[in-house]
């Protein structure tokens, strides 16, 4: 009868854990880390998968082929970000034309260019991402 | 081969010749499918990250508006169904099937406790002319109305075909206590518990994100 209640015991330690990186990503959410705040909530996230992964979807004791399809789901996830976002993330160049914007692109820009009553803080994140 | 081991009582289908084959079988089958539900989600979270990155100011007021206690309770909600479907699978395949029916029964009430928070929640922006969805109206009198409706447009549809997933597990999970009433899911027969828990960890996962990147980027 022990290693049924190995068992749960693991899943709870696991369940706690998860309920600390919870409390750990909300507390960061309320502090102002500049720039830091999204990576610190993406890598709480990616620790919180990777729990439930392997733990409770069992990953860590799964086929090879199911780690293979696993795995292979996130590759094509990254392919699919890293080709748009390639594209978006390297458009800041057009904004240096400033002097003359052209009519029909004038209503994007405002929209991506920091606006003076937005905050200094959100504007400096704004332009360091699309930089 | 006997056919005498292929009657209805037995836990092999006929087209595998012994059972850790047909595990295999419908585990890879179960990730594929969960690989095209990664590619399914994954659209809607690179919309909402092209319009997060060209809409950052309006997107932080508009995560303002929601609720962060509610959908904090509701992650933790949706933590502990996790925790109980990992239960109730190691509670099926230990042949356990007094604890298999509660650990069920645990982990649907936790998931229509999260649809019914969700549905607070949707109340409350509904109220407050936040849900600008076909012709509600939306109120917005902080700068750049424009993006934070795209944000709430985001924000609803994301969160709806999660809250569909939920639906569609509850469902499921419905079903296979019906059958854990009738004795038919423990030891060689526990495939339907497991393959159900995957499926819920996964949408439990996709909540894992969307919390962050829709109540999370204000900066309170």
């Amino acid at each position: 009868m022990s290693r049924p209640l190995a068992h749960v015991r693991l899943f709870a330690i696991v369940f706690v854990a998860l309920l600390l990186l919870l409390g750990l990503t909300v507390e960061a959410a309320r502090h102002d880390l500049g720039r830091w705040n999204f990576p610190l909530a993406a890598s709480i996230a990616s620790v919180k998968t990777l729990l439930i992964a392997l733990f409770f979807m069992e990953l860590r004791h799964s086929r090879a082929l199911s780690r293979l399809a696993a795995a292979a789901s996130l590759l094509w996830l990254a392919i699919l970000f890293s080709l748009v976002l390639a594209d978006f993330l390297t458009r800041a160049w057009d904004q240096a034309e400033d002097a003359a914007p052209a009519e029909g692109t004038a209503a994007r820009r405002t929209i991506v260019r920091p606006q003076p009553h937005q905050s200094a803080r959100r504007n400096e994140t704004e332009t360091s991402m699309t930089a | 081969m006997s056919h005498a081991i292929h009657t209805s009582a037995s836990p092999l289908a006929e087209q595998f010749d012994e059972l850790p084959q047909q595990h295999a079988a419908g585990e890879l089958g179960m990730w594929v499918f969960l690989g095209t539900e990664v590619m399914f989600f994954g659209g809607l979270f690179l919309a909402y990250t092209v319009y997060r990155i060209q809409n950052e100011a309006a997107f932080a007021a508009a995560s303002r508006q929601l609720d962060l206690a509610w959908g904090t309770i509701n992650t933790a909600v949706l933590l502990g169904s996790s925790l109980t479907m990992a239960l109730a699978v190691h509670a099926a395949e230990s042949r356990n099937r007094r604890w298999l029916s509660i650990l069920l029964l645990a982990t649907m009430g936790l998931g229509t406790a999260f649809i019914a928070i969700k549905g607070l929640e949707y109340r409350h922006k509904y109220e407050h002319g936040l849900m600008p969805l076909a012709a509600l109206p939306f109120k917005w009198s902080d700068p750049f109305p424009g993006p934070a409706k795209l944000f709430f447009q985001l924000y609803f549809l994301m969160t709806g075909v999660h809250a569909l997933h939920m639906l569609i597990g509850i469902a499921v999970l419905l079903w296979l206590l019906l059958k854990a009433r009738r004795g038919r899911l423990v030891g060689e027969f526990s495939a339907p518990v497991r393959m159900t828990g995957l499926y819920w960890h996964f949408v439990d996962i996709v909540w894992v994100w969307l919390f962050p990147l829709l109540y999370l980027i204000g900066a309170r």
